[in-house]
């Protein structure tokens, strides 16, 4: 009888954490149609998207209806960008530098103690920065301490990389997009490595990564599929139509933006 | 007789600075001089593979009008003949930018032609080993963890954990992927092996119902050395 009771109890109690733990799905919204720009990487200031045009070596402010606000140009394949406290960072996947643009417009070069080879994405949290160092196949970080890098070139083991396109702060948490290896890698902010997902579901180059308090989002750029995680790794929604080659994606106001290169739109989604 | 001599010194004078002119225009002619190289590469298919192999190659200074055509993989540029590059420096920089050359021809200024063609190996990418090991756990969600722990990894093409008889076995190829690598896949996930304890936090980390009774592992018993990764330990 008690034992019974017990399966009933257990079957309720997952029944219950199976419902506070349901997603509720993302639909298609709208597209922004971007002319001739082929976006990369996406970040959001506050007001308005800019985008990094890896084909025409530039980056682009543009509103929400996709009118451009802004160009600056003459970068060296400008990657995946991000926004922190009023400055913009741009890695420049030719010329291995990240460069920082303030918002008068004034550009400098971030210093690192360690040389780059393709560095193709740059997250900023509070003091923390992240690299993704595509051709050293590590990740540099910088936290409180100073730099250190994460990882070497590798296959399997944790910590272990195959070009790294991608990396995005959440709550102290470092999460990494190992394009070639075809998942996401998780850190704390000494480079301790936490826990690895996406392999299941067989990404084919994991581009561009963007964490907020709900989600993992990955792009699935030779797949075209968006694919959506919570923070422990399990998968909660595949968006697969509408993509060719997605990039990079980010929450803006609630909603979720993903940057395709091949249709040259950004696709916008809404739970 | 001195006007002779003025007219013979200016008619010497504008025949030398003719002929050192003349030599001048050869050499910067052949200064200009380009080969014209051409690439064909596998595996192109993102801008960061495209500019990746553009990064690489504008390593090789001197690269000029340099073309990449994302769809086929096909590359091209000039280079200066003075500096004579070879097959063999071009094909350092594809693989260096990570992708295999898979033919190559350089045209010389002269108009000669060199070329390589890449022949593809035979590779056998089918698993060619099996294994079984003694893995602890209790339910079907267990199952899941470990069999998503291990197919997680490159290389494994099948794995099946028996709730019953608590072993798992695993087809997988030995030259991407280690024996040493599935133990550890699956103690990362929480789970003690026949040679490998889970870490306490991991193991901590499962669900109450999950926590299996922990294996002791009385000696040490060494993994299979095999082609794969364990030379990185």
């Amino acid at each position: 009888m008690l034992n019974k009771y017990n399966i009933a109890l257990t079957t309720l109690l997952l029944l219950l954490v199976g419902c506070s733990s349901s997603h509720k799905e993302f639909k298609f919204v709208n597209a922004i149609e971007l002319g001739k720009i082929t976006p990369i990487g996406l970040a959001f200031d506050g007001t308005d998207i800019w985008l990094s045009d890896g084909d025409n070596n530039q980056v682009v402010k543009i509103n929400r209806e996709g009118k451009v606000l802004q160009k600056l140009e003459n970068f060296e394949r400008p990657m995946h960008i991000a926004y922190n406290k009023g400055n913009l960072y741009i890695p420049q996947y030719g010329r291995d530098t990240i460069t920082i643009i303030s918002k008068n417009n004034n550009n400098k070069t971030l210093p690192i103690d360690m040389d780059l080879d393709a560095p193709a994405g740059v997250a900023v949290d509070n003091n923390n920065i992240a690299i993704a160092d595509f051709y050293n196949h590590r990740v540099l970080l910088k936290n409180k301490k100073g730099w250190q890098t994460i990882g070497k070139k590798g296959r399997n083991k944790p910590a272990e990389f195959e070009y790294p396109t991608d990396v995005h702060f959440n709550n102290d948490v470092l999460y990494v997009a190992d394009a070639y290896n075809h998942r996401i890698q998780v850190f704390d902010l000494n480079g301790k490595h936490l826990r690895t997902f996406g392999r299941p579901e067989k990404m084919n180059a994991t581009t561009g990564i963007f964490v907020d308090d709900n989600y993992v989002y990955a792009t699935d750029f030779e797949n075209g599929r968006l694919l959506i995680y919570n923070h422990i790794g399990q998968l909660q929604q595949i968006i697969d139509a509408g993509f060719e080659n997605p990039t990079d994606v980010a929450i803006i106001n609630n909603e979720l933006y993903v940057t395709d290169y091949k249709l040259k739109k950004i696709l916008v989604y809404k739970q | 007789m001195k006007i002779i001599n003025v007219f013979i010194t200016i008619v010497l004078l504008s025949f030398a600075t003719t002929s050192l002119l003349a030599q001048k225009n050869i050499k910067n002619d052949k200064n200009n001089l380009k080969d014209e190289v051409s690439v064909q590469v596998d595996g192109l298919g993102c801008p960061f593979c495209a500019y990746g192999l553009e990064k690489k190659m504008k390593e090789l200074k001197g690269v000029k009008a340099f073309k990449i055509e994302m769809e086929s993989g096909l590359t091209s540029f000039t280079y200066p003949t003075e500096n004579n590059i070879s097959i063999e420096e071009v094909k350092y920089q594809v693989i260096k930018a990570g992708y295999t050359p898979m033919a190559l021809s350089i045209k010389r200024a002269d108009g000669s032609i060199e070329e390589f063609e890449y022949e593809t190996p035979e590779i056998d990418y089918t698993a060619n080993q099996t294994i079984e090991f003694d893995v602890a756990g209790n339910c079907n969600m267990c199952r899941g963890r470990i069999e998503r722990a291990v197919m997680s990894l490159y290389g494994v093409s099948d794995a099946k954990w028996n709730k019953k008889k608590k072993y798992v076995t695993i087809k997988y190829l030995d030259s991407q992927v280690s024996e040493r690598d599935l133990h550890e896949a699956i103690s990362a996930a929480g789970y003690d092996t026949e040679k490998m304890k889970a870490m306490d936090d991991a193991y901590s980390a499962l669900p109450g119902c999950c926590q299996y009774d922990r294996i002791e592992i009385d000696a040490i018993v060494p993994f299979k050395k095999n082609t794969s990764t364990d030379n990185v330990e």
